[in-house]
């Protein structure tokens, strides 16, 4: 194993790793090293690399060129399952355990024990009991994963990784949905993994627990290394100047045709849907765009899909217009004029089967049929001709079946089918993702003359830069509460620090009270 | 055009083609084989032995496009077959084909609801409803054969309108106006959504449940309707009628490209399906291949169909 200029030892070494999509230099020529028994934190904004470089590590992308060594030797990991065998695990957001087996059944799942072709009970028993003692841990190996809560389920996943004797952990984003409490267990599960010389790759957006657990500090921007610091030796000031790098001020001056004297577009009164989103209130006025931006899992997209009525809400009022409304199922939200794009348009948006111009007029087919329920084709095929051209939708023939289209032109066919219904007000959640550059610009535009032409916008985005240059007024979210509201025109790195130190106030209001 | 765009178109042509494809061949071949395979009779014939499958197929279909499974459909026809023929003692055997239609449409509605609102998997909510039918079939029937003299009621199997059957004549006009629906009204359209994508559905505004549903209605009408051609062309209904049918139905529908995971479908295609597996046992008989050979060469033909579709979906 090699070690490094301070004469640690070093289990992982990243060296100029490159990997590029079509379209996107995802990593730039990126090094960085895991010290053995470290808990090494990688930060940066979303899209700056770190799942990618994660992903080139583990052997999920294969990278174009760079070398990895791994316990001093040079690696290529074909796949994850290649990686996991040799001691690198990685501990997903979304949860990867089989929630009808048991505890033990979901550690030894892939690698159980056998005597002469049977399974051993016994074995991975006293396997289990041996890990249980020599790292703390404390669970009943019957338990069935489904009935266990979030974070044990995380504690599971760690024992899963240490039962293959890993000596690299990556966990991302392993406290998203842990209460304080069991963010403090994990914690300190993760001293206990340090303290047997296990190194912790640890991918996170909250700056508190990289100050109270790491050891050293990596930081991304747009695919590039821009630092490695040791975590003592510098502030969360400092990390955030690194991770939001030159401010920008280009922003275009537009001309906000927002009318704040009138009476506002729909009101949201303390919208609550448990766990994501706690309490929000909010206005949206004629003609505006209102951003909305807050990191992964802050509740963005619950809030959205809560006032489209997708999903009910718990409690809270929405009112359009001046009137009270229930907003139960979409059909609700679409009869008030409220149409929402959704965050996955493969999944959620479109139906991919179907060719473009029945996407585009699927929510409004009742203005294209005559008489009980009879289509009128030709009507159909004109009006999904106008919204190509408008939307300058790039395809072969309205005609083309909608997964040959890019994802660009597959989200404007989204859009072109909330149009056609003239909504009052259009939710866009994450609009942009996964979309080249110019079909972005050619949105950023659709969002703004949407605004002149007297309609409103909630522009929900993860991406502070873009939520600025389209935004008449952002709102910050963060942990399900609104934490902060800007006008246009105010700084990248306030907003960032506001949603960054968000849930962090939150965690303190909650020791306090 | 580049290599991957060709290589998708080709393999959706054969996809959407491949059933009429294979139908023509398999008759080219049959033909050769049998000399009197292509006379008018025989075709006439296997027309007339495909339309009760092929009239249960058709409400198959809309079910399957919706995304959901119905295998109560064969249980369906023994009671409208016997409803058909009971009721005509004491009403008129044309109110007794209304009357059928729409106990049809009610255990349709049963199937929707406790597959849409109480979300049992369709699949096993209509296994349910097979059997609970088929009970009420031996209840209604007591367990014996049921006769019926009515002219009237006889044309509907038995009749010709010139040198064509009555049932082919119904069966055409049916898959007309199947098709007619798929492609021209909303109910079609809504149909093909659901099943193409359920959730993105949802949240354009579409009532879900409320059409799922009556696909299953479209299915248990089309059901009666099957039973009601059985009872005329046989003016007879053991407890026993319809037994297997629902699965040559479904064999039919994905056999004529319905995707078993729901979306896309054609009814015409469905009845080519139909004629396909009928004119497989017709051929064999003429040939004189033992009917066992029959349900293997049937079987082949199922998974061919099938597996030709989700080979492709699953490459991409």
């Amino acid at each position: 194993m090699s070690r490094d200029t301070a004469g640690s030892r070093l289990i992982l070494e990243v060296k100029e790793i490159s990997k590029s999509f079509p379209g996107v230099q995802a990593l730039d020529r990126v090094d960085m090293d895991v010290r053995e028994g470290e808990v090494h934190a990688l930060l940066g904004e979303n899209g700056s690399g770190k799942s990618t470089l994660t992903k080139c590590i583990v052997g999920a992308y294969q990278k174009d060129s760079g070398t990895i060594l791994y316990d001093g030797k040079e690696t290529s990991f074909s796949s994850p399952t290649e990686s996991f065998r040799q001691g690198i695990s990685v501990i997903y957001q979304e949860r990867s355990l089989i929630p009808k087996f048991t505890v033990e059944q979901n550690i030894f799942l892939g690698d159980e024990m056998q005597v002469s072709g049977l399974l051993s009970e016994k074995n991975m028993r006293k396997r289990f009991r041996g890990l249980c003692e020599s790292y703390g841990f404390d669970l009943s190996p019957d338990e069935k994963i489904f009935r266990l809560g979030v974070a044990q389920q995380k504690v599971v996943e760690i024992m899963k990784a240490l039962s293959r004797n890993s000596r690299v952990v990556i966990m991302d984003e392993p406290t998203a949905s842990l209460s304080k409490e069991e963010s403090d267990h994990l914690f300190k599960i993760i001293l206990q993994l340090k303290s047997k010389g296990i190194s912790i790759l640890y991918i996170t957006h909250i700056l508190e627990e990289v100050f109270r657990i790491t050891d050293r500090i990596t930081v991304l921007r747009d695919g590039r290394k821009v630092s490695t610091l040791n975590t003592a030796e510098t502030d969360r000031e400092e990390i955030v100047n690194l991770m939001v790098g030159e401010v920008f001020h280009d922003i275009e001056d537009i001309s906000s045709s927002a009318k704040y004297d009138l009476p506002p577009v729909t009101s949201v009164k303390n919208v609550q849907k448990l766990p994501r989103v706690r309490d929000i209130s909010f206005e949206v006025y004629p003609g505006e765009v209102l951003g909305i931006t807050g990191l992964t899992g802050s509740g963005k997209t619950e809030l959205a899909r809560a006032i489209f009525g997708a999903e009910k809400a718990d409690s809270g009022e929405i009112i359009v217009e001046g009137k009270r409304v229930n907003l139960n199922s979409p059909v609700d939200a679409i009869n008030e004029g409220i149409a929402l794009i959704p965050e996955d348009r493969k999944s959620d948006g479109l139906i991919m089967l179907f060719e473009v111009f029945k996407n585009i007029t699927l929510p409004a087919i009742s203005d294209f049929t005559a008489t009980p329920g009879l289509i009128l084709t030709k009507r159909e095929y004109v009006k999904a001709n106008e919204y190509r051209e408008r939307l300058n939708i790039r395809l072969a023939s309205i005609h083309q079946q909608t997964k040959f289209l890019s994802g660009g032109n597959q989200q404007k066919v989204v859009i072109a089918k909330w149009l056609l219904s003239s909504p009052k007000l259009l939710i866009m959640d994450e609009a942009t993702q996964g979309i080249d550059v110019k079909a972005k610009s050619e949105i950023y535009s659709i969002v703004r003359e949407l605004a002149e032409n007297g309609f409103s916008v909630i522009f929900i985005s993860s991406e502070v830069q873009e939520v600025q240059r389209v935004s008449d007024r952002i709102l910050v979210i963060a942990d399900g509460e609104v934490v902060g509201e800007f006008k246009r025109g105010a700084r990248q790195d306030e907003i960032l620090k506001k949603a960054l130190s968000g849930k962090q106030e939150h965690l303190d209001n909650q020791v306090v009270s | 055009m580049s290599g991957p765009a060709v290589k998708s178109r080709l393999a959706s042509f054969l996809g959407k083609y491949k059933i009429i494809i294979a139908f023509f061949v398999l008759a080219l071949v049959i033909s050769l084989m049998t000399p009197n395979f292509l006379s008018w009779r025989n075709i006439i014939n296997i027309f007339r032995q495909s339309s009760i499958i092929g009239i249960m197929a058709i409400g198959s279909t809309f079910v399957i496009i919706g995304g959901g499974f119905d295998i109560s459909v064969g249980s369906l026809l023994a009671l409208s077959a016997a409803m058909a023929v009971g009721l005509q003692s004491s009403m008129h055997w044309f109110l007794a084909v209304i009357v059928v239609l729409l106990v049809g449409a009610a255990f349709g509605a049963a199937n929707g609801f406790l597959s849409s609102k109480i979300h049992i998997p369709p699949i096993i909510a209509t296994l349910g409803t097979m059997t609970i039918i088929r009970g009420i079939v031996y209840m209604y029937t007591g367990g014996y054969p049921l006769y019926v003299d009515s002219e009237g009621f006889a044309f509907i199997g038995n009749g010709y309108i010139g040198p064509i059957p009555f049932p082919i004549i119904l069966l055409l006009i049916l898959v007309a106006l199947g098709q007619f629906i798929l492609v021209k009204t909303k109910f079609g359209r809504y149909s093909c959504a659901i099943g193409g994508n359920k959730e993105a559905a949802r949240l354009s505004g579409i009532k879900v449940d409320f059409y799922m549903t009556l696909t299953f209605i479209a299915g248990g009408v089309m059901a009666a309707m099957s039973g009601v051609v059985y009872a005329s062309r046989l003016l007879s209904v053991t407890p026993l009628a319809g037994q297997g049918y629902e699965l040559d139905a479904i064999a039919s529908a994905v056999i004529g490209g319905t995707s078993v995971s729901g979306g896309e479908g054609s009814v015409v295609r469905t009845l080519i399906g139909a004629l396909l597996l009928t004119m497989i046992t017709n051929a064999f008989n003429l040939i004189g291949i033992d009917l066992y050979v029959q349900y293997v060469f049937k079987g082949l033909v199922i998974l061919a169909a099938v597996g030709f579709d989700s080979f492709y979906k699953a490459r991409g």
